[in-house]
């Protein structure tokens, strides 16, 4: 603020100690380039899978329904664990991904609306 | 039971257990309706024994004989005596008669009473005989009702279980959806999250800031300002002791002017407050002379008193 003539001058500065603004300035722009990473998605197991004896057991209980008859028209054939998705086996744990469903849900968004798509991905990945 | 195979294909034991409960109601229905029968009822004389004459007649034809032999020895002991065809003959003779008749009365009564007896006695067995056949009846109908049951058992046990087992499956097909969206979740919001990240840096530290106003006055001010503004530059003080503070908890002082003050000519009023002081809480009272130093405008509605 200034002003000048008969009445004088008045001058206001506001200024920024040396000792915070460079280090403000950096994480500033560290911020700005973790903005652009996006989202990372979990691609290990959620769920953990049943163990052996589990296993054992529900394959005990379709056999002893199949040996008593029990198994509806249609379900005679079925497994323990028929209908249920494929497993995956990560540092010696069994059990179930749901990074593929994931993946499939952002590409059935993507396919539902394109444009909407285009404007997430412009969002991100341009540091 | 349960799990009986019929023609290689194993029976559900629901089913078993339905045809079972039929079994049982309609063996204790069997067994409830069957017609055990009375004595009083029965045709006693299928009973008896179709020769039951025939043995009473070669019983009496025996004793006949017999009869007869007593007559001729009757005769013979007369004839001896000469004594035959007398009264006391007749009298023996009518004796043997009588004799006769009453032992085959008696022994045809007896061997008849005996063989209506003896019916009677097959009527009852028959009926009891029915009758243990409907309580066997009864009694394999109840086993067969508690066949069922067991087979009801075992039918419900298994369908328990695999619901059971289908259950925990479901479960972790639910857990896994439930991954599945917080990861599409995290997805969709990473953009406002990416926000974040900026307004966290932005705000990560108070930055603190300075502010310096300074004011040169001009010929309106000097003139606005004779009356109220002193020299108050602390560079221009010497002996400086402080005396009080206004309400406001602003330092009141008093000071003897230095050579300095004394070389620019500045005399007059040695009470008051540290203009540098002053510029840090109210700048706007501050003013900065020509030659330098710092004035205070003493009519400034803080400073009231302060002089």
């Amino acid at each position: 603020m200034s002003g000048g003539g008969k009445g004088g001058s008045s001058t206001a500065a506001t200024e920024i100690p040396d000792w915070i603004k460079e280090p403000s300035i950096r994480n500033i722009g560290r911020a700005e380039d973790v903005q652009q990473i996006g989202y990372q998605p979990f691609y290990g197991i959620d769920v953990a899978a049943p163990n052996e004896a589990q296993r054992a057991a529900a394959q005990m209980n379709i056999g002893t329904a199949q040996a008593f008859g029990m198994m509806p028209q249609g379900y005679e054939n079925m497994t323990a664990f028929s209908g249920m998705p494929q497993t995956q086996t990560i540092g010696g744990v069994t059990g179930y991904a749901s990074a593929p469903m994931y993946e499939q849900a952002v590409q059935a968004g993507a396919a539902a609306n394109p444009t909407q798509a285009q404007i997430y991905k412009s969002l991100f990945g341009n540091a | 039971m349960a799990g009986a195979a019929q023609g290689g294909v194993p029976v559900n034991p629901m089913q078993q257990a339905a045809g079972a409960q039929q079994g049982a109601l309609a063996g204790t229905v069997a067994a409830g309706t069957t017609n055990i029968g009375t004595i009083a009822g029965s045709d006693i004389g299928q009973y008896q024994n179709p020769y039951t004459q025939q043995v009473i007649d070669a019983t009496q034809a025996d004793i006949l004989r017999g009869a007869q032999q007593g007559i001729n020895a009757l005769d013979y002991q007369a004839g001896r005596a000469g004594a035959f065809g007398g009264s006391r003959h007749g009298v023996a003779l009518g004796e043997l008669g009588t004799g006769v008749a009453q032992q085959l009365a008696q022994t045809s009564a007896a061997q008849r009473q005996a063989g209506f007896q003896s019916a009677q006695q097959m009527a009852q067995t028959d009926i009891q005989n029915r009758l243990a056949q409907a309580n066997l009846g009864l009694g394999a109908a109840q086993q067969l009702g508690g066949l069922g049951q067991q087979s009801f058992g075992y039918g419900n046990t298994i369908q328990s279980q695999l619901a059971a087992q289908g259950q925990q499956q479901q479960a972790m097909e639910q857990a896994l959806i439930d991954a599945a969206k917080a990861q599409y979740a995290g997805y969709t919001g990473s953009p406002v999250q990416g926000l974040g990240y900026v307004s966290q840096a932005l705000g990560a530290t108070t930055v603190p800031t300075t502010t310096t106003t300074t004011k040169q006055p001009g010929l309106f001010d000097y003139l606005t300002l004779a009356a109220s503004a002193a020299p108050s530059d602390e560079t221009l003080k010497t002996e400086i002791k402080l005396i009080g503070k206004l309400k406001n908890g602003i330092e009141l002082f008093t000071w003897k002017w230095n050579q300095k003050a004394k070389d620019l000519g500045i005399t007059g009023e040695t009470r008051g407050v540290m203009a540098q002081r002053i510029q840090k809480i109210i700048p706007e009272a501050v003013l900065k002379h020509a030659d330098g130093y710092l004035m205070v405008d003493y009519s400034h509605p803080e400073l009231a008193g302060a002089k």
